[in-house]
């Protein structure tokens, strides 16, 4: 008699040990595999392969991506050689790490752009970066200073500059200016600036706008203040000290020049508009360009900002002033020296190539006009085109103070000289405490200084 | 001793063999149970039990995220440093405040709003999708909004002061160190506080309408109703609402990062905020990992908390 079959039908084909360890096995295999094969696939689409190269980039506002685009699509039609556009946000406290992260990873991008200093020091001693110097060599008779800034690291050349910036830059609306009969050219010292300052306060308009809630433009004054203080060669090698081995204590962050410049950007407190600390620095942009306040201090990047919305009047342009009883002079300007480096598994004829594409003065003037930067190698200015007359005013100004800044008149950023660790927790977040009150200039100071000497004792 | 009666028939050799095939089929049906675990099981080990025990490994480990063979073992020196550091346990305080925000208002809040819906009026349907709203909201997106609305020079909030009068209580409100946690949890628990209304609905849903009419009718108070009635039926949901709000309170990270940023000067900083500025911002992977350590404890004790609830409401039961 056959019995019932304990079981229904409901598993009809049950698996056996050994389809089991095979399932298993197969399985253990995919995974394992998968990775690995999109690795080979990513590393070879991304890096080895002669005809394209992978392009990570922060240039994601409409205008840089135009300038972008048009920058890749001319290397490719010059050369066959395709390049895909890993465009990032453009927040530095969110690519930054994206480009560390990217490195350290099996697939890096062949290129990236980053802000030069510890950052490219760091790839660099972690040896994931190509090596450079045999490419600058062919391109060297067409560099200019600034091409390696940041980018040196045992004589050995690891990111090529695509265009700096000039950080230490005030901006100014002289028509809000003239209301109160105040005139921005006459303008050299603080203390004049300062003053001319607190009369528009005093009269009741808003002398100048922060967007402190972004931590990093307090960074800026805290930047432009040390280095018209201490001067570009002394304020280098502050900052030197944070990231390079051996750079002795001749200048530290204790000294008392160093506190009078944290100390002096308290001044600056009661003629900040109401609520600084609460905005942000897109809001304070729109708010300059709307013509709500009479000066703005930002980078030179503010003329993208501009380009996307045209200012309601005529602005023009200044360095920081100096400080009195300072070691910096005025004409001393402040470099965002963007770099771009090159991954270890890129193709090296296909990078070379770019940096040779890159560095022709056509593809410069191009370079140069559409984004607002000044790249540092040998082009003709004149051929730079900007599309408003007023922009361009501005731009050529900007350019005349990186021309007159003299041999050693420029310095890195702090945010970029300074290492990471630091700069952050230190200079950006300490800013924002120096105005809520709740760190004094001598306790950020010291703090500052322990910090320095512990990153030297790291550093050996 | 046996365990097989002594008056039980003795099997004859065939039902032997039959009987131990049900075993074997068990048996085969459990390797295919392993083999349809077996995709999940991988994930599972790749991406959850493996991360969290490499994060573990490198918390004793100095590191910067770029090269792995540069790492250098501190043994508990990132311990060290996380007891004695001072801004760290300030973020666990203010991770405490969004518990106890949550607890309060959330919680308390939004089972009033049920309750006022439940209660059939009218519109209860409208406002049950206004509070719900917000929930499907990107918090990214949310957290922009609020740059806005608590802006100090063009903000919904500041105008409205003024609006009616109180202009003297304009305040920078993200950029004040007193202001700005309470403005980030006030736009946290605004945006998940539908979530919560929506729980307490279904929870009130369950309770019984001849019970209430019964206690009525043997005399008991709105109160002790409420507290004898009601809030046996919903405490399941009572917990689920409490344990999840102080959870994700906990893991709290988009929408400070979106509004401050953790500032002005830490004064908003939650513990994944700061733990994400040590790790990626300061890019010390070492000790943002004995942080998550931190962060993981604190939520297994949660968990725990969790499970105590739940297994006490099961034993009441």
């Amino acid at each position: 008699m056959n019995s019932p079959a304990p079981y229904p039908d409901r598993i009809p084909r049950a698996l056996s040990r050994r389809s089991f360890l095979r399932a298993g096995a197969g399985a253990g295999l995919l995974a394992a595999g998968l990775p690995a094969l999109q690795a080979c696939s990513l590393s070879s689409n991304g890096g080895n392969a002669a005809t394209a190269l992978t392009f990570m980039n922060r240039w994601s506002d409409p205008n840089s991506q135009k300038a972008a685009n048009a920058m890749f699509s001319g290397f490719t039609k010059a050369t066959g050689i395709k390049i895909t556009n890993q465009v990032q946000p453009s927040s530095g406290s969110t690519y930054q790490p994206a480009v560390r992260t990217a490195f350290s990873s099996n697939t890096p991008p062949a290129l990236a752009t980053d802000i030069s200093g510890p950052e490219v020091y760091n790839l660099a001693r972690a040896g994931v970066l190509m090596d450079l110097t045999s490419i600058y060599q062919g391109i060297k008779s067409k560099a200019r200073a600034g091409a390696v800034a940041g980018s040196e690291v045992d004589g050995k050349i690891w990111g090529l500059s695509d265009g700096a910036t000039i950080g230490n830059c005030v901006f100014y609306n002289p028509d809000y200016l003239a209301k109160y009969h105040v005139d921005a050219a006459a303008i050299t010292t603080t203390s004049q600036w300062l003053a001319a300052m607190s009369h528009i306060k005093k009269a009741g308009g808003t002398p100048i706008l922060i967007g402190a809630k972004d931590q990093w433009p307090g960074g800026h004054y805290l930047n432009d203040l040390v280095q018209r203080r201490l001067g570009s060669a002394a304020a280098t090698q502050l900052y030197n000290r944070t990231v390079l081995p051996k750079q002795g204590d001749k200048i530290k962050w204790t000294d008392d020049q160093v506190i009078a410049a944290f100390r002096d950007y308290l001044a600056f407190k009661p003629l900040f508009q109401d609520g600084f600390l609460g905005e942000a620095a897109a809001t304070t942009d729109g708010q300059f360009l709307a013509g709500k306040a009479g000066f703005y201090e930002m980078g030179s990047w503010l003329l993208s900002t501009m380009r996307q919305t045209p200012p309601s009047f005529t602005p023009g342009v200044m360095l920081f002033p100096t400080v009195e009883g300072g070691a910096g002079h005025g004409n001393e300007v402040t470099l965002g020296n963007d770099t771009i480096i090159v991954s270890a598994k890129a193709n090296a004829d296909a990078v070379r190539k770019f940096f040779d594409y890159f560095t022709r003065p056509d593809s410069l003037a191009r370079w140069s006009g559409s984004m607002f930067v000044s790249p540092p190698y040998r082009f003709d200015a004149s051929a730079v085109k900007v599309d408003s007359p007023v922009l361009g005013k501005l731009f050529g100004r900007i350019n005349s103070f990186s021309a007159n800044a003299g041999r050693d008149g420029a310095a890195l950023f702090n945010d970029q000289a300074i290492d990471v660790n630091i700069y952050s927790r230190y200079i950006w977040q300490g800013s924002v405490g120096l105005m809520t009150g709740e760190l004094s200039p001598e306790r950020l100071c010291q703090k500052l200084e322990e910090a320095t000497v512990r990153a030297q004792r790291k550093l050996g | 001793m046996s365990l097989v009666r002594a008056d039980a028939p003795a099997p004859s050799q065939p039902v032997a063999e039959k009987a131990a095939r049900p075993t074997d089929r068990k048996r085969e049906g459990s390797w295919s149970a392993y083999a349809l675990l077996l995709p999940a099981g991988v994930f599972y080990v790749s991406f959850q039990l493996f991360p969290i025990l490499v994060a573990f490994a490198l918390s004793f480990f100095s590191w910067d995220g770029i090269d792995i063979r540069q790492a250098k073992f501190l043994g508990l020196a990132n311990y060290v440093t996380l007891v004695h550091d001072g801004l760290l346990w300030r973020s666990v305080w203010h991770n405490l405040v969004v518990a106890l925000a949550v607890l309060i208002i959330q919680c308390v809040g939004s089972f009033v709003i049920a309750a006022i819906i439940q209660a059939g009026i009218k519109g209860g349907r409208f406002f049950r999708l206004v509070f719900f709203a917000p929930v499907v909201i990107s918090s990214v997106a949310v957290g922009m909004l609020a740059i806005f609305v608590f802006s100090p020079s063009q903000g919904l909030v500041n105008e409205a002061l003024s609006a009616i009068g109180l202009g003297g209580l304009r305040q920078p409100w993200l950029g004040s160190g007193t202001w700005a946690l309470p403005a980030v949890i006030a736009t946290y628990i605004l945006q998940n506080f539908g979530l919560s209304v929506l729980l307490f609905i279904s929870g009130l849903g369950q309770v019984d309408q001849d019970l209430l009419e019964a206690a009525e009718l043997d005399g008991a108070s709105q109160g002790r109703i409420l507290w004898q009635v009601v809030f046996p039926v919903i405490r399941p949901v009572t917990t689920t609402v409490f344990l999840l709000g102080l959870v994700t309170g906990f893991k709290l990270f988009d929408t400070v990062y979106v509004m401050t940023a953790g500032g002005p000067f830490h004064a908003s900083d939650t513990i994944v905020t700061y733990l994400y500025g040590v790790s990626f911002g300061g890019n010390d992977i070492g000790y943002g990992n004995a942080i998550g350590v931190l962060l993981f404890v604190i939520l297994l004790v949660i968990a725990l908390i969790q499970l105590r609830l739940t297994r006490t409401g099961k034993e009441t039961e």
